[in-house]
């Protein structure tokens, strides 16, 4: 830098300095330093506190005792479901007055009707059926 | 090291332990090395978002902010690295944040104080108030940079070396960015600085 450099500005124009220069407001100081460093305290203990990764948690848990525990309850479950009776098959008929499934898909036809209840759907619709030999 | 005597470590000189070791001690959460870390910066720190922000308070709660955001990062530190330009990153970069915020509020700017006894005369106390003022207008026009320069310099009596350790930068920067800090403000001050403005 070859070129002079301008001279200061007048000091009273200039905005009043927070650092250095107010050294006689030291209480000041202290009380901003004070209010600092009680905010952060909490800061402060979370990096004192040990750290707490999800690995660490797996490998507390994984334990001997833990794992055999484990193993047991999943041994107990399998007998329970291999011991289970199988569930009766679907083949009885349904209780009288009750609409069938083949009613419900049939979506009113008059065969599919006749099929799922019978006579009670409609006599009418029962003499139609039996003189078409449908049932 | 106790967590009380950070503060108070010397060599066998007498002399302060280094940022880097202070910074390591808070990195494990020594409050005594926070304390003192925050003793030495407290002031260059104020400096620094008191030339980027106009407000007192806002200059308050960015540079309280600055030290807990620096606390909340400590541990991406590398000691390794100086400790004062790290510092001062994250006092600019919580600045330049609060001031996108500043319009929302309005209270009493920094420097607008007058203090009393100074200037008995009501009507140049009134005129010294302007003149501040459009000083403090024509410093936001400046690059951060040179206004944090000038700023540390001109005004908080910073040496040109303890401004370059704070912002990473060499000596001969600082007074760069001081040059042409001050041909600015000269330039647009100079109806009021009279004949010879530019000196």
């Amino acid at each position: 830098m070859t070129e002079h450099t301008p001279d200061p500005l007048p000091r009273e124009w200039l905005p009043q300095p927070v650092g250095p220069a107010h050294q006689v407001d030291e209480a000041l100081w202290e009380a901003r330093l004070q209010r600092l460093t009680a905010a952060a305290e909490p800061a402060l203990a979370r990096l004192r506190a040990p750290a707490i990764s999800w690995w660490s948690v797996l490998a507390a848990w994984w334990r001997p005792m833990v794992s055999a525990a484990a193993l047991g309850t999943a041994a107990a479950a399998l007998a329970l479901l291999l011991h289970l009776p199988p569930p009766p098959r679907g083949t009885a008929k349904p209780p009288a007055g009750t609409a069938t499934l083949s009613v419900v898909v049939g979506d009113g036809q008059p065969a599919a009707l006749w099929v799922g209840l019978g006579a009670q759907a409609d006599p009418a619709l029962a003499l139609i059926a039996l003189q078409r030999g449908e049932r | 090291m106790s967590e009380n005597d950070a503060g108070e470590a010397r060599d066998g000189e007498g002399r302060q332990p280094p940022d880097a070791w202070l910074a390591q001690r808070v990195q494990a959460g020594e409050s005594a090395a926070f304390e003192e870390l925050a003793r030495r910066y407290l002031r260059p720190v104020y400096a620094v978002v008191g030339s980027l922000l106009r407000e007192r308070a806002d200059v308050e709660d960015a540079a309280q902010e600055t030290f807990l955001r620096a606390l909340d990062h400590i541990r991406t530190f590398d000691a390794s690295r100086p400790f004062a330009p790290w510092l001062y990153t994250i006092a600019r970069n919580t600045a330049r944040n609060r001031r996108k915020a500043a319009s929302r509020h309005r209270s009493e700017p920094v420097g607008s104080v007058v203090v009393a006894g100074d200037d008995p005369d009501p009507e140049q106390r009134t005129e010294q108030a302007e003149i501040r003022s459009l000083v403090a207008t024509a410093l936001d026009e400046l690059p951060d940079q040179q206004r944090t320069a000038f700023r540390m310099f001109d005004i908080e009596d910073y040496s040109a070396q303890e401004i370059a350790t704070l912002m990473g930068i060499n000596a001969g920067t600082v007074r760069a960015h001081v040059h042409h800090a001050r041909r600015a403000l000269r330039e647009r001050l100079g109806p009021l600085l009279g004949p010879g403005a530019d000196q």
